[in-house]
């Protein structure tokens, strides 16, 4: 049967497909999502002229050498991504050829698949209602495609499905058992944000500036003060004179005992953190992680991470204690007395301190009041630092961000003879206390000292000590206005369009902790307390047992009475055609209409309908007999019937 | 027998042109021993089917026409006092027929109307303390002007309720009527018509009647029609009377197609005529929408 799709169809099928490419931009090279919009664009062209054929014979040559670009990229892109890619070739350049019914099966299912997928790149709750919407959008194609013209979707009826599944949609989000994810996602061309594994003079500046979430925090038991709120993300210890890096014992296998439990019980803080994609590692912990769940794994210097790289929304859940960090293996202290051959000015004070036979708190105390007497400033736009960074700033510009100081301190401190590291990470948050999380922007990325001490890691910060408020308040606290202009973008400055943000950002928060948290571990739970309530649900499944006996009783009672026999004989060896009778046609009439259809048939259709008249209304046993040889014996006949499509008998009519 | 029922029909044909539906609803209606009301402007044909009918079945005819003074006695008959034999001698009314048209009977005053109506129902008439049995094939063919109600008193819902079926001829097709206007020269056709049928017979066919098969499929399928617009508050609801009439109806309607058994299609055919007067008395013949409205949303499972 040839149907053509209409125009409006079509215009669909296009608007849906380029969403879903803008969609998977990730996914592929902008060269390719070019390819892909100029293919769809000569539809037009390819439309005017020449035959089908011709045009299937173009349009697969066309295809095929993009695939072939595509083989030949395959380095690049992985081969998830080619998937992806090879599959919105297909639907790209179905959408080009379709012109009837039939050639829309294999876009329609592409377009599902494809539109599922997208939901692999992104997690957000304002994402997830864009794809939705086009999953509706091609339903409604769909529907469109195959329902007849004048019937109107109805929405009263789609309304009661809704309703039938929704308990059982809940029951399988609630109760599924959540699986590991099949295949990893490539991360390999994702770009990394949050901290990079390189700390320089002005790297933390840079991330500063960015407004993106880092990642939320719900604590479970009560929030600590704001001071203990160092979440430790990196922890640099190799320094080359003027930038530190991560040392490669974290790239190693991992960490396979557990960081030494702390004797001593300190405060305990148990939280959920929910990260955003980084497409690293490194996560996110308040001083000494204890208790983890599955999904992360400790790593050195009482660090955790994630299995893979975070290229999804990640919830973990986590305890920590307040203690200093313990030393996870003996060479540590080693590794963090390195120092580098420059900043001879800063090693010469260093010695000099030493050499005085201070202890390390009265090291640290002569830094400390260093940073407090001298004119030392806390600046967003601190000037460029040469080779001899430390030097530089602690005795020329005297002006610089977190990094600065810290670095500084940390040199200090090693050419005192202490070990001492640059810890990576944040520092405070914004408390939401409506929603009670915490939210965690790049923002309020830090850096910040730890310095090995009885036997222990000593957090040190000495941002702390030239300007408090950082601590206390946030950045905004220590900037000058015009800093403040500078990390602000210009629509934030608008409080109704931040305001309305501000709720995006609670839905997105609400969405992430109740549908993408939703775990193994809650999934437990819920299974504990079902198990509790047990015999309540007994109770209520046996109260739904008997209601639904109850109205079934009813509606059974009330069905009318069971079809006589020729009836049912008509049913069976009509049953196609009976589709069109309308209900309130007695069988008669309709083996009338059919007939006039079947002018061929008509004879067989007026002996079975005498038959079947003497055997129904007059009880003719007989009759009721000649008539089931009748059906019999002319099966083929009454299968080969005919009934006209709506469109036609109304155009004959 | 049933094939002089069908030369009766045929010459009915011939008389009134066009109204073949009309004309075995009427015979119908005659068959299952019921009454006729007809419903429509004067003129079109009214008082000739009456006319025909009883000149093609051989059966006395009398003609009334129902004006607001026309008295019960004068449709009865009264007693006479013969001063010769100083006795009482009834002298019947045009009741005392076998085919009876009641024209305009939404003239007569309520009285009489209702003196009708019993001697329909009854089959008899009293007088004066004397009871005295109908003719036997009785038939009333009632009419009613559809449109000037001025000076009438309407046919209450209760006695509409006698009537087996109502009709209406409406106008001819406009060939019909070329075909009248074109006889009309050669004479009246009314004269051409001959006994076809005589009463004995007739009350024979009525009898058949009763014997054709009703499956208990069709009385399940009447019943739930019955049943819709006992459900629902737009319509009047249909008495067990009406189910009676209904099935009569059905049989009749069998048994002219020439079936000893009754089908669905014969209930669905005579519901509109048997049933729309009673659903909505104020209606017009012509339209049959609320029995349609049953007939739609009523399954029919056979």
């Amino acid at each position: 049967m040839l149907i053509l799709l209409n125009r409006q169809t079509i215009l669909t099928f296009n608007v849906i497909l380029v969403s879903v490419i803008a969609l998977l931009q990730s996914a592929l090279p902008l060269w390719y999502s070019a390819i892909l919009i100029l293919l769809l664009l000569y539809r037009w062209p390819l439309q005017q002229s020449s035959n089908t054929v011709n045009k299937l014979k173009r349009v697969n040559i066309i295809a095929a050498l993009i695939l072939l670009l595509l083989l030949v990229s395959i380095k690049q892109s992985g081969v998830f991504h080619l998937m992806l890619q090879i599959l919105l070739l297909s639907a790209a350049s179905r959408l080009v050829l379709v012109r009837q019914r039939k050639d829309s099966h294999q876009l329609l299912w592409v377009l599902y698949f494809l539109l599922a997928c997208c939901f692999i790149f992104y997690q957000s709750i304002m994402i997830s209602l864009l794809i939705m919407t086009l999953l509706l959008l091609t339903l409604c194609c769909h529907y469109q495609l195959y329902a007849s013209k004048n019937q109107r979707i109805q929405l009263v009826q789609i309304g009661k499905a809704l309703l039938i599944t929704m308990p059982v949609w809940l029951t399988l989000f609630l109760l599924f058992p959540r699986l590991q994810p099949l295949w990893q996602i490539p991360t390999a061309q994702a770009a990394i944000t949050g901290l990079a594994d390189t700390l320089d003079p002005g790297s933390i500046e840079n991330l500063v500036q960015s407004d993106a979430l880092a990642f939320r925090v719900v604590f479970n038991t009560l929030p600590p003060p704001r001071q203990e709120w160092y979440w430790r993300a990196k922890v640099y210890e190799n320094f080359d004179g003027r930038s530190w890096t991560v040392n490669p014992r974290f790239l190693r296998a991992q960490l396979t005992k557990q960081a030494t439990s702390s004797d001593e019980a300190g405060t305990k803080v148990s939280y959920q953190i929910i990260a955003e994609v980084s497409n690293q590692r490194s996560l996110f912990a308040l001083s000494e992680p204890l208790e983890l769940t599955s999904e992360i794994r400790p790593t050195a210097a009482s660090l955790i991470e994630a299995r893979r790289p975070v290229s999804q929304r990640l919830s973990y859940r986590l305890t920590s204690t307040l203690n200093k960090v313990p030393a996870d293996s003996a060479d540590e202290t080693q590794l963090n007395l390195r120092t580098a051959n420059a900043n001879p000015q800063t090693r010469a004070l260093a010695r000099k301190w030493a050499a005085n036979g201070s202890s390390t708190p009265e090291i640290i105390e002569q830094i400390s009041s260093l940073f407090r007497q001298q004119p030392f400033y806390y600046s967003l736009n601190p000037p460029r630092l040469g080779a001899n960074s430390v030097d530089a700033f602690l005795f020329d510009s005297r002006t610089g961000f977190c990094s600065h100081y810290a670095s500084a301190t940390a040199v200090i401190l090693r050419e005192a003879g202490i070990a001492a590291r640059v810890v990576g990470g944040y520092q405070g948050g914004v408390w939401h206390e409506d929603q009670q999380y915490l939210e965690v922007r790049q923002r309020e990325a830090h850096a910040w000292v730890e310095y090995f001490d009885q036997n222990r890691w000593q957090r040190f910060d000495p941002t702390a000590v030239i300007a408090p408020e950082r601590v206390l308040a946030g950045l905004d606290a220590v900037l000058s206005a015009d800093e403040q202009n500078q990390l602000q973008a210009n629509w934030r400055r608008f409080s109704a369009i931040n305001f309305i943000s501000q709720q995006f950002l609670h839905l997105d928060y609400y969405w992430s902790v109740w549908v993408l948290g939703f775990d193994d571990s809650q999934q437990r739970n819920l299974w504990q307390q079902l198990k509790a309530a047990s015999k309540f649900i007994a109770l209520l499944g046996i109260v739904v047992l008997i209601a639904l006996l109850l109205t079934w009783y009813r509606y059974y009672t009330k069905r009318p009475a069971k079809l006589a026999a020729p009836v049912l004989l008509l049913q069976r060896y009509l049953q196609k055609m009976l589709v069109y009778k309308a209900l309130s046609q007695s069988h008669s009439a309709f083996i009338l209409q059919l007939s006039n259809y079947n002018p061929a048939q008509a004879l067989l259709l007026a002996d079975v309908d005498t038959l079947y008249q003497r055997a129904l209304f007059a009880e003719d046993q007989y009759a009721m007999q000649q008539l089931k040889t009748l059906l019999q014996c002319n099966r083929k006949q009454l299968a080969g019937l005919n009934w006209p499509e709506p469109n036609k008998q109304s155009q004959a009519s | 027998m049933l094939s002089q029922l069908h030369q009766v029909e045929q010459s009915l044909n011939q008389v009134i042109l066009g109204k073949q539906q009309q004309i075995r609803f009427a015979l119908c209606c005659l068959l299952a021993e019921g009454h006729l009301l007809l419903e429509d402007l004067p003129g079109l044909g009214k008082t000739t089917l009456a006319h025909a009918l009883a000149n093609s079945l051989g059966l006395s005819y009398r003609r009334v026409q129902f004006t607001s003074d026309l008295l019960p006695a004068d449709l009865t008959g009264i007693n006479i006092y013969d001063a010769r034999s100083q006795q009482f001698h009834f002298q019947p009314g045009p009741v005392f027929s076998q085919v009876l048209l009641a024209d305009e009977i939404n003239r007569a005053s309520p009285k009489t109307q209702s003196a009708l109506l019993e001697a329909m129902e009854e089959r008899q008439v009293s007088t004066d303390g004397e009871t005295r049995p109908l003719p036997a094939p009785f038939f009333v063919i009632a009419t009613q002007n559809p449109l000037f109600h001025a000076g009438t008193s309407a046919l209450p819902e209760s006695q509409l309720d006698r009537f087996l079926m109502r009709l209406s001829l409406g106008f001819p097709e406009r060939a019909a009527e070329h075909q009248l206007l074109v006889d009309d020269a050669k004479g009246s056709r009314l004269q051409f018509l001959t006994q076809q049928l005589d009463s004995n017979t007739l009350q024979k066919l009525q009898q058949n009647v009763a014997n054709v098969t009703v499956s208990d499929g069709v009385i399940d399928y009447l019943l739930s029609l019955v049943d819709a617009s006992r459900n629902r508050n737009d319509m009047l609801p249909l008495s067990p009377r009406a189910s009676k009439a209904l099935l009569r109806a059905s049989k009749a309607h069998a048994l002219l197609a020439g079936r000893d058994f009754t089908n669905a299609d014969d209930v669905q055919q005579v519901f509109p005529s048997v049933a729309e007067h009673r659903l909505d008395p104020r209606s017009s013949a012509a339209s049959h929408s609320l029995s349609h409205i049953i007939l739609e949303q009523t399954v029919c499972p056979l």
